[in-house]
């Protein structure tokens, strides 16, 4: 891609990603909660509450990072984490 | 063209922070204006059905349950459900309606006699804070979500703007008085970062109420079934069990002893609604809860204790559980809501409720007065936002104050009245928006601002010719509904006057 | 009446806070500082004791949000009409 219009392609490729990953991180960690020692209606409460926040931070980790990829590979490591739990045999 | 992403960390969060603000802000403003007002639900409720007797605190609100009760038994008693509201400070009434197979049916006692008052067909308070989450004339769920978006997009925005103005703490006393873009900035932050705790707050808690809508994946995994995710529910919320009637006669047994007996394990907090499921019925149910507002003795959690108790043995047979999460849940809500606030409390958070009015507006108007010296930018566009803001900022005021007006003026025995008097709002919000188009934009600004004024000044002179309530009689009667309500309405008139005549220099 | 009590320490917290910013009182500004943080924690320390906990913090930051507007405008007013 010559480095012109992937300057402003940016913005739109920041924005998609920021919304479907704030919303898979968001969805399996509210998973991977149930995952917790605790009785199963505390630990889904607490996803729940938890939740927005997941959303925000993220959103926000990737406009923070300096380029997509770094934003991609500061993913990287919790949403492996959060499939490993959801779909690991955790839950 | 969408700018690129800027090279330094503080730019990027600057260009979050405009998109996420300016994407819904017209919503936001609607959503925090109309919130505002939900703080004082009950006491518009009073102003907006003057034939209501004054909300006074009773010694013993429970006492109300003897006309209550006897009135059910000779109005419903073939109905499957009653629901007694027992009068209060904001209310003054004691309200009680009751279900079933022949339809539903809804009255309003005296609290002292228990005779019936009649009272005028409105929405009150209730439809401002049924809008400020759900909206009107849309389908729920998706006005709901809606909602949701934008309040993340607000939360977004809050976290951004902070991030982008690392020393905006530093140095936000000194107000610089200019023209045009730096006064407005000035202004936003002012009205952003003063009352950011309370922003911050007041989003988050918006999506917590809504959070089983919103981020239900792990209900749904945990508890796949429904009759689960309502038993789950019913730990926290009072909730009646949807059980059958068992078709035998047994006599109901003595409420006002469940209901002291609910006080007793209160630490003495009085009692707010009492549900009854099939009276005379063996499978009879009993649902207590506890007011809300009594911070000293249950708090500030938003969900109100409750008791479920047989109707026929007294058998106590659900409480309200208290866990870690459940009191969390409780907390964020309670903070929320704010109806463990007196008077003075809720004052305070109409104030800062206020300042996220003035943040939105304050940040859309700093908006368009970057992009009108851009020489680049489309006029076009630049042209319709100005309108629109116009139309929101100063025009959905006005609609809301012509709610009160249509409160006052349609007949008390027209028909589906409550719906016209909504149905007025958005006709008058409708009238602004074409109003906002045709007009130039100054004018359009100090019309609308200066209607606003006129319509706001004009509430306490409509209030004393058309109710026995004006300003005279409210002071005597120390009446703080109308005397509140009279004073801040000549205020806000001034109010808007003064922007109506500042807006010319923008 | 707490709430009153707990406006006014915060009013004057943020008013001696705001002066350390002014001209002229550079000489004092230390002991305003302080004086200021004092004003602030006092209001909140006062409202989490006399009305207990959760209430207490949430209406003492309330309360401190309020203050510190109110002086904000006041700031304003006075620069405005002041001379």
């Amino acid at each position: 891609m010559p480095a012109k219009v992937r300057f402003h392609l940016e913005p739109l490729l920041r924005t998609l990603f920021a919304i479907l990953s704030a919303f898979l991180l968001t969805r399996w960690s509210s998973i991977a909660v149930l995952a917790l020692p605790w009785a199963p209606e505390q630990a889904v409460l607490t996803g729940m509450l938890l939740a927005f926040a997941v959303f925000a931070a993220t959103v926000i980790w990737v406009f923070w990072a300096a380029s997509l990829r770094s934003a991609c590979m500061g993913l990287l490591l919790p949403t492996l984490l959060l499939i490993y739990v959801c779909y690991g045999g955790g839950v | 063209m969408i700018a690129p992403l800027g090279r330094h960390v503080r730019q990027r969060m600057a260009q979050l922070h405009r998109w996420t603000g300016v994407l819904l802000i017209w919503l936001l403003f609607v959503i925090f204006l109309t919130g505002t007002l939900s703080f004082f639900r009950q006491e518009l409720t009073q102003w907006m059905q003057p034939e209501r007797p004054q909300g006074r605190e009773l010694a013993q609100p429970e006492a109300a349950l003897e006309h209550a009760l006897p009135y059910l038994w000779q109005h419903a008693s073939a109905a499957s459900h009653w629901t007694i509201v027992l009068p209060g400070e904001r209310s003054g009434l004691l309200d009680v309606s009751w279900r079933g197979a022949e339809g539903r049916g809804q009255a309003y006692l005296h609290p002292d006699t228990g005779e019936g008052v009649q009272v005028r067909d409105t929405r009150g308070g209730e439809f401002f804070y049924r809008f400020h989450f759900q909206l009107h004339y849309l389908p729920v769920l998706t006005a709901r979500y809606l909602v949701g978006i934008a309040a993340m997009m607000m939360l977004l925005a809050l976290i951004s703007g902070v991030l982008t103005h690392k020393k905006i703490l530093r140095d936000f006393f000194t107000f610089r008085w200019g023209k045009g873009q730096r006064s407005w900035l000035d202004a936003h932050n002012g009205f952003s970062v003063l009352a950011l705790p309370f922003h911050l707050m007041i989003t988050y808690t918006g999506l917590v109420t809504l959070m089983t809508l919103y981020v239900p994946w792990g209900m749904d995994k945990a508890f796949p079934e429904q009759e689960q995710r309502q038993q789950l529910i019913g730990e926290i919320f009072a909730f009646m069990p949807s059980t059958p009637s068992s078709g035998q006669v047994a006599a109901l047994t003595s409420v006002p002893a469940l209901v002291e007996q609910a006080r007793a394990s209160w630490q003495g907090a009085h009692v707010g609604r009492v549900q009854i499921a099939h009276p005379g019925d063996l499978s009879a149910k009993v649902l207590v809860e506890a007011q809300t507002g009594q911070a000293d003795r249950l708090g500030i959690s938003g969900h109100p204790p409750f008791m479920l108790f047989d109707g026929v043995t007294g058998e106590l047979l659900k409480a309200k559980a208290s866990r870690p999460a459940y009191d969390a849940y409780g907390t964020l809500l309670g903070l929320h809501l704010g109806r463990f606030a007196d008077w003075p409390g809720r004052w305070l958070y109409a104030l800062l409720g206020a300042a996220g009015c003035g943040m939105l507006a304050t940040g859309m108007l700093l908006w368009t007065s970057k992009r009108r010296r851009k020489p680049g930018h489309s006029r076009v566009g630049l042209w319709l936002v100005e309108r629109l803001n116009v139309a929101t900022l100063a025009g959905f005021p006005v609609a809301v104050v012509a709610l009160f007006w249509l409160n006052r003026l349609l007949p008390v025995e027209m028909t589906a009245r409550a719906q016209w008097e909504i149905h007025g709002l958005f006709l008058v919000w409708l009238g602004m928006g074409i109003h906002a188009l045709l007009r130039p934009l100054q004018s359009g600004w100090r019309e609308q601002l200066g209607l606003a004024g006129l319509l706001l000044l004009g509430l306490p002179v409509l209030n004393l010719l058309t109710t026995d309530r004006g300003f005279p009689a409210s002071l005597a009667a120390g009446d703080g509904v109308f005397i509140g309500f009279d004073l801040l309405s000549v205020l806000l008139a001034l109010l808007m006057f003064r922007c109506a005549r500042r807006r010319r220099g923008v | 009446m707490v709430h009153l009590l707990v406006l006014t320490l915060s009013v004057a917290g943020f008013h001696v806070l705001a002066m350390t910013t002014g001209q002229g009182a550079w000489r004092h500004r230390p002991v305003l500082y302080r004086l200021g943080w004092c004003l602030l924690w006092g209001a909140l320390i006062v409202a989490s004791v006399l009305w207990g906990g959760g209430l207490g913090v949430t209406l003492g930051v309330g309360y401190l949000s309020a203050g510190a507007g109110l002086v904000f405008m006041g700031r304003i007013v006075v620069k405005r009409y002041g001379r």
